[in-house]
């Protein structure tokens, strides 16, 4: 049975050559090898891509077997069987994918190899690494290695549903030829990311579900990520709330509680650094009051004050040292 | 197909006895006074109530007609028939609810509800400080006169479509979840939901997330786009687009879009595609 195939409204390559199918696919995997599994068989291969901010949304139908290699892919890959079986070995782990078991392979796996059979249709969720990686980090509030998928991914599972159902609401409105609001796509690809983190078995899987008590410490992380890369603008309180959920009281209790301090003074720390990192550097063409002024102090006496509460000496004394900013 | 109900594993109130339901309604709500009482046998109440962290979904079933009284309250309610037949009376009319038509009532005004024997709904429940949160991230607007939604839920706008398509799929989801759901899980949600929400809903802060907002400037665009073309190899933020061209981040997408026929979000994936690396 031919099934439609999904997102052709954004083809990448339509092709019965292996070496343009590979051309195609190198372009969103890093070193992909392939070879068809046998010499007599004619090859159809369709693949569509829709490249979102830090996922991208792949399918790929091949009416021939192909053995794929690619080792460090670079990109997390989130696989969907949708017809058709495929063997996919993860450093010696095999899945053997179809409708029950779809497979996560990690953005460093140092073996990937694919063997489909021919008719095999499937859907791909590439996820960027770094960008779960960061996701990872906010969420469990610590730093990261980078994330050590499980390969076998239960589609029966419910959290593993909930995501591709999710997922698949995403394909459905691409394929009507939906085009979603960016902020509702932007919400929706966060949504991917936190569900996909949940719906695997991973190397920090086990932080993920611990125990609430250390929900303070997470929001604090979170906040604090927050902080360290928006420190260039006004923060709203509001802002800090809704990236917690968390009433303004309730968050600031927790920061105090944790650290022994308010996120104004987290916020202040930050921009202090920066401000300095600033007058080290010896190409800058900004004067002191420039600086102080880019890193959210409009007060000079308050900017020089903190400042030496933070680092020991007068901003003017870094710049003389680095050769920075003018003196005024 | 309605031997499985929606959201059966958040059971809520389950009774034959209206002042037992009035109870259960007021843990959910704020506990409303009977206007109209249901007539002797025939009521069942089944209520379901699935609670993220600001959000809350339920699902109500009583199998006979009657009505309530609703006080003001804080929060937004969005209430989505499957079945059946009833009407919203509010200050300012009366709404039909039917399958397919819906009607959302405003915080700070009580209304009275009544419901046809076979009336069936989902409610979206929608915390009203967490929705204006929201709407400031969004907008970056200053809000002096509280949000109101417009009662009558036009399911012809796309992005209603867009939330009327996405319940089902999250109900069906979330009947199968197994309780508690991982935190993180629930506040994405609920913070898509309310994206959802305020794009597919008319309202007073509407003009804010269309068209006749300034739009970007060249200069904003191409600032933006430098930003872009500088880090391309981190993940990208709205919020930090946003601050780069120094206005709302719907303002920046809609009008990036119109002068270059594609998102700020999709420019970045063609610079990483340049660069080599496609997500």
């Amino acid at each position: 049975m031919k099934t439609t195939p999904l997102l052709d409204a954004y083809p990448l390559v339509r092709t019965g050559s292996v070496e343009e199918l590979r051309e195609a696919l190198a372009r969103l995997i890093s070193n992909p090898r392939l070879e068809p599994v046998s010499r007599d068989e004619g090859l159809h291969a369709v693949h569509n891509h829709y490249p979102l901010n830090c996922i991208g949304v792949s399918y790929g139908a091949y009416s021939a077997a192909i053995r794929f290699q690619i080792p460090e892919p670079k990109v997390i890959s989130q696989i969907y069987p949708i017809a058709g079986k495929a063997e996919v070995t993860v450093e010696g782990t095999t899945v053997t994918v179809g409708p029950d078991c779809g497979a996560a392979v990690s953005a460093n796996a140092a073996e990937y190899n694919i063997t489909n059979a021919a008719g095999y249709e499937r859907l791909i969720m590439l996820v960027d690494g770094d960008a779960a990686n960061a996701k990872l980090a906010a969420l469990i509030g610590e730093s990261v290695q980078p994330l050590t998928l499980q390969p076998r991914h239960d589609l029966n599972e419910p959290l593993a549903r909930s995501l591709r159902e999710n997922f698949m609401f995403l394909v459905r409105q691409l394929n009507a030829g939906v085009s979603l609001p960016p902020l509702i796509l932007a919400e929706l690809e966060q949504t991917l990311m936190v569900m996909f983190l949940h719906a695997n078995r991973h190397n920090y899987s086990h932080l993920l579900h611990r125990d609430p008590l250390n929900a303070d410490a997470r929001h604090v992380r979170l906040t604090e990520e927050f902080i360290e890369a928006s420190w260039s603008r006004p923060i709203h309180l509001e802002e800090l709330a809704t990236l917690t959920g968390l009433s303004i009281r309730s968050l600031f209790r927790s920061f105090r509680k944790s650290r022994g301090y308010s996120p104004w003074e987290f916020l202040k720390q930050v921009r202090l650094r920066h401000a300095r990192a600033h007058l080290q550097r010896p190409e800058t063409e900004m004067t002191l009051s420039e600086v102080a002024s880019v890193c959210g102090f409009h007060n000079r006496s308050r900017f020089n004050a903190a400042y030496v509460e933070a680092f020991g000496e007068l901003p003017e004394e870094t710049s003389k040292r680095g050769k920075g900013p003018r003196l005024h | 197909m309605d031997s499985v109900r929606p959201l059966d594993n958040f059971p809520a109130i389950r009774t034959f006895d209206i002042e037992e339901a009035r109870e259960g309604l007021g843990r959910i709500y704020v506990k409303p006074t009977l206007a109209l009482p249901p007539p002797d046998g025939g009521f069942q109440a089944v209520v379901n109530e699935c609670r993220l962290q600001n959000v809350r979904l339920v699902y109500a079933s009583f199998g006979a007609p009657f009505g309530l009284e609703f006080p003001a309250a804080d929060y937004f309610l969005q209430m989505l028939p499957v079945r059946g037949n009833g009407e919203v009376l509010a200050p300012r009319g009366t709404l039909p609810l039917s399958a397919g038509v819906g009607a959302t009532i405003s915080p700070d005004a009580g209304y009275k509800v009544r419901y046809g024997a076979d009336y069936e709904a989902v409610i979206l429940k929608v915390d009203k400080e967490a929705l204006t949160n929201k709407l400031i991230a969004m907008t970056g607007a200053t809000i002096n006169e509280p949000l109101r939604v417009e009662p009558v839920f036009d399911n012809t706008r796309p992005a209603a479509k867009i939330l009327q398509q996405y319940l089902p799929v999250l109900v069906n989801t979330l009947s199968s979840a197994v309780a508690p759901l991982p935190p993180w899980w629930e506040i994405q949600t609920e913070q898509l939901l309310m994206t959802m929400f305020l794009c597919a809903h008319q309202h007073n802060y509407s003009r804010l997330m269309e068209e006749d907002t300034p739009d970007a400037a060249p200069w904003q665009i191409r600032r933006v786009e430098e930003y872009i073309e500088a880090h391309w190899q981190g993940p990208i933020t709205l919020e930090a687009l946003a601050e780069v061209a120094g206005m709302s981040a719907f303002s920046l997408f809609r009008s990036f879009k119109k002068k270059r026929g594609y998102s700020p979000l999709e420019f970045a994936a063609r610079i990483r595609a340049k660069n080599g690396t496609i997500r």
